[in-house]
């Protein structure tokens, strides 16, 4: 999209492709079109009352962009339904990052599908269908946060808006071809957001590219925005993380290594991550997760337990019967896990990490083979990014290709507060990949 | 995806002990000393 297309060029672009798309992935719950229209003529009308010939209004930096809001994020006049069954509220006002993103031009085009109260990372929902991958529909879109990234990859909106818990955004940017942020947690205010884990969620957003994800990024954050991030790695210090390569698809590990050599050709240095224990990382999460989503969920588990979708029970109701003392140690033992972490960054700029191990998984399938090993596709997926969702840090998964027709992620990890740098790095590996070719749905 | 309530208690049983037997393989003498707050300093 050009950059001085109107804001109803862009609407009408979303526009197209969500009504032939849609129906078959699945990425939008509930659809504004007449709103958007409306809010895009908005937009147009004040780009010609300030006669600056087009010229970007710093005031309005995501003038006219078409935006998917994940369905646990309140839109004020739309349902959020938490992609649950019979769950709904109708706010009356924007969630924070809504507001925000209004202000600065951004059209809401609809609310984006989701796992069942965000609890899931495949993208299926037997409630509200699942959302289905735009480079092939026979295979996931991953999740939660899977209706804004189908939907930012089939076109029907330029930015997604969602929420990584435990690789929400991370892993469903891997399996379908968009860049997505897991911002350093408390950046981005999750105020009129359903939450699922409060000492684990982060709101970030999804895009086609690092520049417009940056952009994204500033506005959620509230703050001015910065210049774009430009690919440059010279001298930084990244660390490989082998181990977790060697337990990756062949065509991942692939696509993985091949960046890393461009990244040093580029003038970074690769170095070797040795990692923490990823294994008691991944049970401290869990822990963690359980405990604080049961707690979330209390009054409305209490009274329509029978309406969740049995798996999504299954994660949640043990978390009324651990004891207290299994979280505080858990918690005790994830800041051990951070002190750990923080000892392998010494020396480092960031970490090189698959976002997902595993191109995206067939729909239906509930195991995969690795390798020779076969692993459970919920496993699989969650491998790579929630042992690292405890920390505080930030995360972005980026484009490094296409393998087999399908997109392969890679998850930059840096120290809190580092999104800066983490995108400057995607942006190396966004101009190494080159642009996706797009879903020939 | 649909299954039958008991079906559900067994998911829910098994994912419970599975959760216990990893709280208890943490150790507590390792984390002697350590609250259970994280933040900015265990960056420094």
């Amino acid at each position: 999209m050009s950059a001085v297309a109107s804001a109803k060029e862009r609407i009408e672009a979303a526009t197209r492709a969500t009504e032939r798309l849609n129906p078959t992935l699945n990425a939008y719950l509930h659809l504004d079109l007449e709103g958007a229209r409306a809010a895009a003529a908005e937009q147009d009308a004040i780009d010609a009352a300030r006669g600056a010939g087009g010229a970007p209004d710093p005031a309005r930096p995501l003038a006219g962009m078409p935006v998917c809001v994940k369905d646990i994020v309140d839109v004020a006049a739309m349902p959020t339904t938490a992609g649950a069954a019979d769950w709904v509220r109708h706010p009356e006002a924007d969630a924070t990052v809504v507001a925000r993103l209004r202000a600065a031009g951004a059209v809401v085009v609809g609310k984006g599908n989701t796992n069942e109260f965000a609890c899931g990372i495949d993208g299926r929902n037997p409630h509200k269908g699942d959302c289905r991958n735009p480079y092939d529909p026979e295979r996931l879109s991953g999740g939660s946060s899977s209706g804004p990234a189908a939907a930012v990859a089939a076109g029907m909106a330029e930015g997604g808006i969602g929420t990584d818990t435990s690789g929400s955004i991370r892993v469903p940017a891997a399996l379908c071809g968009v860049v997505g942020i897991r911002p350093t947690r408390g950046l981005v205010p999750a105020e009129g957001i359903v939450p699922l884990a409060w000492s684990l969620d982060s709101v970030g957003p999804l895009a086609r590219d690092v520049v417009a994800a940056a952009l994204l990024l500033d506005v959620l954050a509230g703050r001015p925005p910065a210049p774009a991030p430009r690919p440059d790695v010279d001298g930084l210090r990244l660390g490989l993380a082998t181990a977790l390569l060697d337990r990756s698809a062949t065509p991942v590990a692939d696509a993985i290594e091949g960046t890393a050599d461009a990244l040093r050709e580029a003038g970074a240095e690769i170095l070797d991550a040795a990692l923490p224990d990823l294994r008691r990382a991944t049970a401290i999460h869990r822990i963690v997760q359980t405990t604080e989503v049961a707690a979330a969920h209390a009054p409305w588990f209490a009274r329509r337990r029978d309406l969740y979708a049995p798996e999504v029970r299954a994660r949640i109701e043990p978390g009324y019967r651990l004891r207290a003392a299994h979280y505080l140690r858990a918690q005790r033992h994830r800041r051990l896990f951070t002190r750990a972490f923080a000892a392998t960054m010494e020396g480092l700029d960031a970490i090189l990490v698959p976002a997902s191990p595993v191109l995206a998984p067939r729909t239906g399938e509930e195991e995969i083979v690795v390798r020779g090993r076969r692993r459970g596709v919920r496993s699989a997926l969650l491998s790579c990014v929630a042992p690292f969702s405890q920390l505080d840090c930030p995360a972005v998964s980026v484009p490094a290709g296409l393998r087999e027709g399908l997109p392969v992620g890679l998850q930059l990890i840096g120290r809190p507060g580092s999104e800066a740098l983490l995108l400057r790095i995607a942006a190396a590996v966004e101009a190494n990949a080159g642009p996706l070719p797009p879903p020939s749905i | 995806m649909a299954r039958c309530p008991d079906d559900t208690e067994d998911l829910v049983a098994a994912e419970l002990a599975e959760l216990e037997a990893l709280a208890e393989a943490m150790s507590e003498d390792e984390v002697e000393g350590v609250p259970p707050v994280s933040g900015p300093q265990d960056w420094e």
